[in-house]
């Protein structure tokens, strides 16, 4: 039993933190939010070249065939930066799910270029939502029991305005046909809904951390009545609820990942758990950061609202913190 | 990362299992904080103790075993899972236990360990005082230097089973002219040190669980300070560190909780005579919480045996822990109806009793510094906000 990360593991994500600091500061999200695709121009090609994007692709297929463990780390940071990027649903999601559950011609046609960064893939598990599906190459998508990989120039797409704009969100027209379909099976569908999970919950986890990391500054430069409004023990109270709050919800989305790696027992009820813990966590950060900060924070101009919107919208994305509590409740036959 | 258990971490866990379910027949005792079920527990300390069970992560000179910090937390899980009784010297093996194997000179561990681990002297904690609880450096309770003794005079309180502790841990001003965290000493007294007087006070729950002490000229060989004169806050703190983290409530107290939590509720909802309303989510939340609880404290073992440090970060774990246990038996509570009400004494309370369960949780958000003073701790120290 050692809960630590391996020195390369670390070391990467130290790596992505230092591209996000350069390629992907407030301003540059904020130009996400105002062009016409919703990414920053050319952070994409440089997640790629890192080995980000295809980290989870088979290494016969120009990936890194690392697993969810070695993701973990790398979606805290994503969030933390409010990086744009299709990141989750492309690398977390779409790629593994191919990799074990496309047909080989869809494995021939779409792994190698997917870890490449050469195609940009999106999907949705179930929800009637897909973010960056116009920005997408293909979409892997799901009809009942069965999942679907679709280019996206065979679909309809219906943009849906997003509370964090840099998250083009759409409802998608398509029909599932013989030549869409995947081979993946129930146990597949399942493996990647609980990636999808942990790797929300990740994200979830930096996006709170980076709203905590901003109010403590904040408060410390705000004064009123001759002194620093972080002086105040209400303040003090607010942050180390949303300090705890992080600080829990962490070691179970770590726990979750590395037992999705190891195919450990616990994995369905671990990343359940991560995410509700997490999105919990993100959900107190945002309302916290939000009252710590005052009116400022209550603008669009301040970058706080950056963060809290992407908190918002990412504690809801790939099953609230009630769902994935009744998924627990199942787990333990209650 | 590697979190699974290895061979050895899971054969120590399969015999502590094993011995436990071999030494363990459903104990009908009276309550650890009663004088008859405060021997009655002493008993079971030193059967432990024969077993090498009492303190599995001690030198063995010292009746241990030299188990891992993660075969430790293995062993608490496997010991609050099989029911077993409390452990009555839980203050001197988990609280002063780690201070004196840090600040100890060799005579006071050889003199004071083996007897701790057996049983033997139980130990108490004789810290708060009247006027200074949250604001603990504020104590008065002096002691004066005579020859080889200090002459200690004042009074203590909240002391957990201090009418019938053989030896009490204090902190004392052995610097009259002193203020606040200077001049304090830690010392160790004799309960039958000549000028102490003890008086039993009725906790919460009706057990004279507390204890007042009252030094009058007391006596106290100065072999008995821990650490160096004048230097007691910071022996102090490490004694807080680990009150506040993962020593003194291991998560398998939590597991084991939130598991009789979950049959519980099945059992309710079973009979049919509680509506749901909201309850079952709640049940989830404290087994999530206490599984959460069980991850963090692996994860800072983890750091722990690998030359990390437990610092302020303490105050996390207990504002943790202790709110969610207060959740959890709130939630059984609930569960129960009616009979919600009832103590450990009533019939149908089968035994056991959720409210005795909740009387005593709901000492931990106060115990061990309020989590009021924790939240400070976690702003001011770990988030690095400003004091004033």
């Amino acid at each position: 039993m050692d809960f630590r990360f391996s020195d390369d593991q670390a070391l990467f994500a130290e790596t992505v933190r230092g591209i996000l600091a350069n390629e992907c500061p407030p301003a540059a999200v904020r130009t996400a939010w105002d062009n016409d695709t919703g990414t920053i121009d050319g952070l994409w090609s440089t997640l790629a070249a890192t080995g980000v994007v295809g980290k989870t692709a088979p290494e016969d297929q120009a990936g890194l065939g690392m697993g969810d463990v070695d993701l973990v780390r790398i979606m805290e940071e994503l969030g933390w930066a409010a990086c744009p990027e299709v990141v989750l649903e492309h690398t977390a999601v779409a790629v593994p799910l191919i990799a074990e559950g496309g047909t080989v011609a869809q494995r021939d046609r779409w792994l190698a270029p997917a870890a490449a960064g050469d195609a940009r893939l999106s999907c949705s598990l179930g929800s009637d939502l897909v973010n960056g599906a116009a920005q997408a190459d293909a979409l892997v998508l799901r009809s009942g029991d069965e999942m679907h990989l679709v280019p996206v120039d065979a679909v309809d797409l219906t943009p849906q305005a997003s509370v964090d704009e840099t998250r083009r969100l759409a409802t998608v027209a398509w029909e599932p046909s013989e030549e869409t379909r995947m081979d993946a099976d129930a146990a597949a569908i399942e493996r990647a809904e609980r990636r999808a999970a942990v790797a929300a919950a990740a994200q979830c986890v930096g996006i709170a951390q980076r709203l905590l990391d901003f109010t403590v500054e904040y408060v410390q430069e705000r004064r009123q009545f001759g002194s620093p409004v972080g002086v105040n023990q209400a303040v003090k109270h607010h942050l180390a609820d949303v300090g705890k709050a992080i600080e829990f919800a962490r070691p179970m989305v770590y726990r979750a990942g590395w037992s999705l790696t190891a195919g450990a027992p616990d994995a369905a009820e671990a990343s359940s758990m991560a995410k509700a813990l997490a999105s919990d966590a993100v959900d107190l950060a945002c309302r916290s950061s939000l009252q710590c900060h005052g009116a400022i924070a209550y603008t669009v101009e301040y970058d706080l609202q950056l963060w809290l919107k992407r908190g918002w919208a990412m504690a809801a994305a790939w099953g609230t913190a009630s769902h994935h509590r009744d998924l627990v409740g199942r787990s333990l036959g209650v | 990362m590697d979190l699974t258990f290895s061979a050895t971490e899971l054969a120590f866990r399969d015999e502590i299992r094993t011995w436990l379910r071999d030494n363990t027949q459903g104990e009908d005792w009276a309550p650890m904080d009663t004088e008859e079920g405060f021997e009655q527990h002493r008993g079971w300390e030193r059967t432990l103790f024969d077993a090498g069970w009492s303190v599995p992560n001690w030198p063995a000179a010292y009746g241990g075993r030299e188990c891992s910090l993660i075969e430790w937390l293995v062993y608490e899980e496997e010991y609050y899972l099989g029911g077993a009784p409390g452990r009555v010297n839980t203050n001197g093996i988990t609280l002063l236990g780690p201070t004196l194997f840090s600040f100890g000179t060799q005579e006071q561990q050889d003199r004071f360990f083996p007897k701790m681990a057996s049983g033997e002297e139980i130990w108490a904690q004789g810290w708060s005082e009247p006027d200074s609880g949250s604001d603990l450096a504020s104590l008065k309770t002096t002691a004066v230097r005579d020859g080889d003794h200090f002459v200690v005079n004042g009074q203590k309180t909240w002391c957990s089973r201090g009418a019938w502790a053989d030896w009490i841990f204090c902190i004392v001003r052995t610097d009259p002219d002193s203020e606040r965290h200077r001049g304090l000493s830690y010392l160790l007294v004799p309960a039958d040190a000549p000028g102490l007087t003890r008086r039993p006070v009725s906790r919460l729950d009706g057990e004279p669980a507390f204890a007042e002490l009252f030094f009058d000229d007391c006596r106290v060989a100065a072999d008995n300070l821990l650490g160096e004169e004048g230097q007691g806050w910071g022996v102090a703190m490490a004694t807080a560190s680990s009150e506040r983290g993962l020593n003194l409530r291991a998560p398998g107290r939590f597991l084991a909780a939130a598991t009789r939590l979950v049959a519980l509720y099945r059992s309710v909802l079973d009979a049919g005579t509680v509506p749901d309303n909201g309850l079952r989510e709640q049940v989830i939340d404290a087994y999530t919480d206490a599984t959460a609880y069980r991850w963090q404290v692996y994860r800072k073992a983890s750091e722990l045996m690998h030359g990390g440090s437990m610092g302020s970060e303490a105050s996390y774990m207990k504002v943790f822990w202790s709110e969610l246990d207060v959740e959890l038996h709130a939630t059984a509570l609930r569960l129960l109806g009616e009979r919600g009400e009832l103590s450990h004494h009533a019939p149908l309370a089968d035994g056991g009793s959720w409210m005795t369960g909740y009387l005593f949780s709901l000492s931990g958000p106060i115990y061990a510094g309020t989590n009021e003073i924790q939240r400070n701790i976690i702003a001011e120290r770990v988030l690095g906000l400003p004091r004033k």
